[in-house]
Formats: structure tokens, C-alpha cells, sequence
């Protein structure tokens, strides 16, 4: 009566969605773990020069922060990156990452960072001098299979110089 | 010889109605599909709302074979984002993560990309002279990951003849089988 196509076809059919349902519940899931972490970060420029058409500068950070929470059954790994942001006249606001760091390792996750730099600060508008910059610290969650989601935590406000610091 | 072909055949036992019921049935699928395809299109905002990744410069994170699901709209770019981008004059659209932005009071903005897994960021990809990915580069962003599942289209994309025997064969299944 029933052919093997046919139960083959029924199997695969419904081994899809049960597969579908458990990654459902395994995103929802995600709202039952804590994810609440404290962040201390301040950082300072160091170095900043004019190399037309760009200004660089370089910023010494420093990090403390406890992710250990945001480990759970779903998380392949986490992107971590500080941002800086500012304006210029030329743009309503610009953002760089000046440091970043790829987390797969639970054990790993109470971070106590004291000279951080990675990327410098590059900026074309030539209107950095004395502008308020916010360094913010970012983490973005990869999951093993459901949605990608991107969070802020902790921040901290500095001017930078008015003259150039070589 | 007209009996061998008629033994051969296997269409030769059923009725020509049932024919075309089946073919009837065949493109109901197909066209079903495209109109999950077009839906997608609409809810994701995206032109391609479904992506495979085809290299490994976002690993770990992302590997060959892996499925993204993308969206355009909720909010401006910002700052570590995955986006998807087609390069004018290359084909192949890059999923790649977002290092600087830069958005101008007209709306307009100035992106710059780099892979997880590269070591310097997007300038060399780009076009020649080009330093900055603006909006209309960008397809959309990375939102939903499912891992393995795009691997079948990388196989198909590396052996063409295998999706033509696939679909051959699952063509004949349904146009074959009777309820």
C-alpha cells in the first residue's frame, strides 16, 4: 500500500520539521539565560598625527569585563570589538573599531586587559582635533544555529588632544 | 517495436489524464517555491534574503557551506555588523563585517569591510580606486545562521552536472509516481 518512496518522503518531511521546531525552541530559549555583564572600559590617545588626508591617532584602552554568562548551549563564539565614535562636520556620526577579538573559549571569558590597541583611529574629514570621542565596548553573539544579535555594554567619553601629540 | 517502447515506457500504463495531473502537480511545486523565494523577498527587504557562504574569511564564525538569512531594514548601519556586498564588476556577493562607517547629514554613508579571518581589511577587493562600500553595494545584513545546509549548493555549484541529474531524476519521480 505504501510504497518506499513514499514513507521515505514522509520521514524526510517530517525529520525536517522537527529539526525546524528544535531550533524554534532553541532560539526562544535563549531568553531564559542570564545575560547581564559588567564592563569597565576607559581609554586615552596616545599618539596623533596629520599624514594628509588622514588624521591617525592611536588609543591605549583598557578592559575589564566578566562574559562567563553569556555562555550557553548556543553560543558558537563571540566577536568582541570597541568602537569609537565622534563626529566631524562632515558626517552626522562615524564609527571605528579600534580593537577586536574572537572568544570561543568559555575558560577564557573574565577579561582583564590593560593595553589594548589594535587599529588606529583614522579619520578623512581632518576634523578630529578636540572632539568628543565614545569608546563603547560591543559584543556580537554567533550562535551554532538561530539568529546573530549584537549588544552594547559599558562606555567612556574623552576629548581628544587640540594639538597634535607625536 | 511499437510494443517494446510501450513495455519500456513508464508512462505507457497510466491514463493521459493522470499525465497531466502530474504535470500539473510538478509545476505547482515549482511554482511554490518561487513564491516562498518572493515572500522571503518581501518580509527580508533583501534581493537575496538567503546567502551561502561561499569562502572561509569569516571563519570561525562563518564556514564554506554555511546559511545566512539577510534583512535590509530596522535601522542605519552601525559598526560590527555582518554584511552582505556585490563589488561592481565581480559576481560573487562577500559576507564580510563592517570596521568604519561614516554616514553623511544627506543620509548617505562611507563603509569600510573586513573578514574575521583577514588579516588587513577590504581595500584590495574593492574595485580599482575605490576606498568605500556605499549603501547601494550593500544587499543586506546577516540576522539568522544555519550551519552544513548551504553545502548542497556548493556541491551543485562544483559539479553542474550533478544538478542537472538531480533534477532530471526528481522530475521523473514526480512526474512518475501515482498517488
Amino acid at each position: 500500500m505504501h510504497s518506499v518512496s513514499q514513507r521515505a518522503n514522509l520521514i524526510v518531511c517530517f525529520g525536517g520539521v522537527v529539526l525546524f521546531g528544535v531550533l524554534l525552541l532553541n532560539v526562544l530559549s535563549r531568553s531564559f539565560f542570564p545575560d547581564h555583564i559588567d564592563v569597565n572600559l576607559t581609554g586615552s590617545t596616545i599618539k596623533f598625527v596629520k599624514r594628509n588626508p588622514v588624521e591617525l591617532a592611536q588609543v591605549h584602552m583598557s578592559l575589564q569585563a566578566d562574559l562567563t554568562p553569556l555562555f550557553n548551549w548556543n553560543t558558537k563564539q563571540l566577536f568582541l570589538y570597541i568602537t569609537a565614535e565622534y563626529q566631524t562636520k562632515e558626517t552626522v556620526v562615524s564609527q571605528v573599531v579600534l580593537w577586536d577579538y574572537i572568544l570561543k573559549d568559555k575558560s577564557k571569558a573574565v577579561l582583564k586587559e590593560k593595553d589594548l590597541i589594535k587599529y588606529l583611529l583614522i579619520d578623512h574629514s581632518g576634523d578630529l582635533r578636540g572632539q568628543n570621542v565614545t569608546l563603547t565596548f560591543n559584543y556580537n553573539v554567533i550562535p551554532i544555529s538561530g539568529l546573530i544579535t549584537r549588544h552594547k555594554e559599558g562606555s567612556y567619553s574623552f576629548k581628544m588632544p587640540t594639538e597634535y601629540i607625536n | 517495436m511499437n510494443d517494446i517502447i510501450r513495455k519500456i515506457n513508464p508512462f505507457s500504463q497510466i491514463p493521459k489524464y493522470q499525465i497531466a495531473q502530474q504535470i500539473v502537480n510538478f509545476g505547482l511545486i515549482v511554482s511554490s517555491a518561487l513564491m516562498i523565494w518572493k515572500f522571503l523577498m518581501i518580509v527580508s527587504g533583501s534581493e537575496s534574503p538567503i546567502v551561502v557562504v561561499l569562502s572561509g574569511s569569516m571563519r570561525p564564525a562563518f564556514d564554506r557551506g554555511d546559511l545566512l538569512y539577510l534583512n535590509m531594514d530596522d535601522g542605519p548601519f552601525r559598526v560590527g555588523e555582518i554584511v552582505v556586498f556585490k563589488i561592481d564588476g565581480k559576481d560573487i556577493p562577500i559576507v564580510h563585517r563592517i570596521l568604519q562607517i561614516h554616514e553623511k547629514p544627506s543620509g548617505d554613508f562611507n563603509i569600510l569591510t573586513k573578514g574575521d579571518n583577514n588579516t588587513v581589511d577590504d581595500r584590495g577587493l574593492y574595485a580599482e580606486g575605490q576606498i568605500w562600500l556605499n549603501r547601494e553595494h550593500i544587499i543586506g545584513r546577516a540576522k539568522g545562521f544555519l550551519p552544513y545546509v548551504g553545502m548542497v549548493t556548493i556541491v551543485m555549484h562544483d559539479y553542474p552536472q550533478l544538478k542537472i541529474l538531480l533534477v532530471g531524476v526528481l522530475a521523473l519521480f514526480v512526474l512518475s509516481t501515482r498517488e
